[in-house]
């Protein structure tokens, strides 16, 4: 699989109110459909936005939402993984009691836009094992984000469908 | 036999006597009798083991069961009232907004089950608790608002991954550079609305100072300022916590201001200690 180069933007401090999962998403489903634990956790977090409309209105800067997956040694051993899914807030101390939040460090991204049916193959393994080591940059932090903004329609139109994923990184 | 047992062994007579006849027209001189008891002895046992009179215990009970089925059923309400033995209409709405706070017309259409409320059948394990020395009054605090920072995940019923985030948390929590200091560990469970359905939300924490530094692979929580019951435990969760909701809350008057169950456990990392270590339970309150 080979992506378009990817842009390399600087992003300052991001953060988000949200929800997250932690485990193996693919416990109750392996599809890439929304019955897994992600698609669980994304419609329980739109859920929330919907039964808050008026508070939630105040509270988040755009219908953008975020999908957050973070590395760690529990991955690897066990194929738990950390996933956040959240939109951006002005304040943290905004805040309410049942969202959990995560602060994205100032840093440079590394973008990829995703189109079509490429949102669904295995894009990590070329992103960090073929492109970061010939890029001259290394992984910033243990952490890569999905950005879904109009562009992506849902996983049942993937092919009409655009994708930009982040992976903070830093010069070697 | 030593005494407690005795004693514990005819209460717990007592106990099954009263939920077999919830639908009976039952004095509570009947439960002393079950239990072999004189109704005076039986009165100052049941109160000191099960921390409730007979009379409110069996009221409580039949307004549970009561609850339930103006949710399962379709039953006509009054029919319900008489079943569990109120003679009106009126004493049961009465008695039903006090334990409930809805009316039964008004709990058939919008309450919601929680058994963390629901009053439950009292057993042995519930009486060992009460009577083990091993839970304090609770104490009233004001608290300021905390900042937690930790691994937060949505549980389902059943799963089994609080032990992975503790785990997580262990080894994440070298790198958390601005704990509060001596660190205390967090657990904090949120509970929406159908979390019977779908879950709660836990997360393993420890209190840092700012947000400021928060490491990106940690999530962050608010925990709100206000009034918390603080409650100091060592022993088994569940008869705990049903002690904390069922009987000390639905007797204060108070309720809970949010849907948080707190649990400070000081620096010993749960996923490797026993149930029995000491910890505080806060809830905050209204």
């Amino acid at each position: 699989m080979t992506f378009n180069k990817p842009k390399i933007v600087y992003l300052g401090r991001i953060v988000l109110a949200g929800f997250s999962f932690f485990g193996d998403p693919f416990a109750t489903s392996a599809e890439w459909t929304e019955e897994n634990e992600i698609g669980r956790l994304c419609h329980r977090f739109m859920e929330y936005v919907e039964e808050n409309e008026a508070s939630a209105k105040n509270l988040f800067r755009s219908h953008i939402s975020y999908e957050v997956w973070t590395w760690n040694e529990e991955a690897a051993a066990k194929g738990n993984f950390d996933i956040f899914v959240g939109m951006e807030v002005d304040t943290v101390e905004a805040v309410p009691y049942d969202l959990s939040v995560r602060i994205l460090p100032p840093c440079e991204y590394a973008v990829f836009t995703l189109t079509g049916e490429e949102i669904t193959t295995d894009w990590y393994k070329p992103m960090y094992e073929e492109w970061l080591p010939q890029s001259g940059y290394a992984e910033a932090y243990p952490y890569q984000f999905q950005y879904y903004d109009q562009r992506f329609k849902g996983m049942d139109q993937v092919a009409e469908s655009e994708l930009d994923v982040y992976v903070p990184v830093i010069k070697k | 036999m030593s005494p407690d047992a005795h004693a514990m062994t005819a209460l717990l007579k007592a106990l099954d006597f009263i939920e077999d006849s919830l639908t009976e027209d039952i004095k509570i001189s009947d439960a002393a009798e079950a239990a072999s008891y004189s109704l005076y002895h039986f009165c100052r046992l049941f109160n000191r083991y099960v921390h409730h009179t007979p009379y409110d215990y069996l009221m409580r009970r039949r307004l549970t069961e009561a609850a339930r089925e103006l949710k399962k059923t379709s039953k006509q309400i009054i029919d319900i009232a008489f079943d569990y033995q109120f003679n009106t209409h009126e004493t049961f709405c009465r008695a039903f907004k006090r334990v409930t706070g809805m009316q039964p017309q008004e709990w058939r259409k919008k309450g919601i089950e929680d058994r963390r409320f629901a009053f439950s059948r009292r057993t042995k394990q519930h009486l060992q608790f009460i009577n083990g020395g091993i839970l304090s009054k609770p104490e009233l605090i004001e608290h300021r608002a905390r900042i937690l920072a930790g691994i937060s995940s949505l549980i389902q019923p059943g799963a089994d991954t609080v032990r992975s985030l503790w785990r997580m948390l262990e080894r994440e929590s070298a790198f958390i550079h601005n704990a509060v200091q001596p660190i205390s560990l967090y657990s904090v469970k949120t509970y929406p609305d159908n979390w019977e359905q779908d879950g709660i939300i836990y997360m393993a924490a420890v209190e840092v100072k700012t947000l400021d530094e928060v490491n990106p692979v940690l999530t962050a929580k608010l925990l709100p300022a206000g009034t918390y019951a603080v409650f100091s435990i060592a022993g088994p969760y569940p008869p705990a916590m049903e002690y904390v909701y069922q009987t000390w809350l639905a007797k204060s008057g108070r309720r809970p201001a949010y849907p948080l169950e707190i649990e400070v456990m000081g620096k010993d990392w749960p996923h490797t200690s026993s149930e029995d270590i000491k910890r505080k339970i806060l809830i905050p309150i209204v």
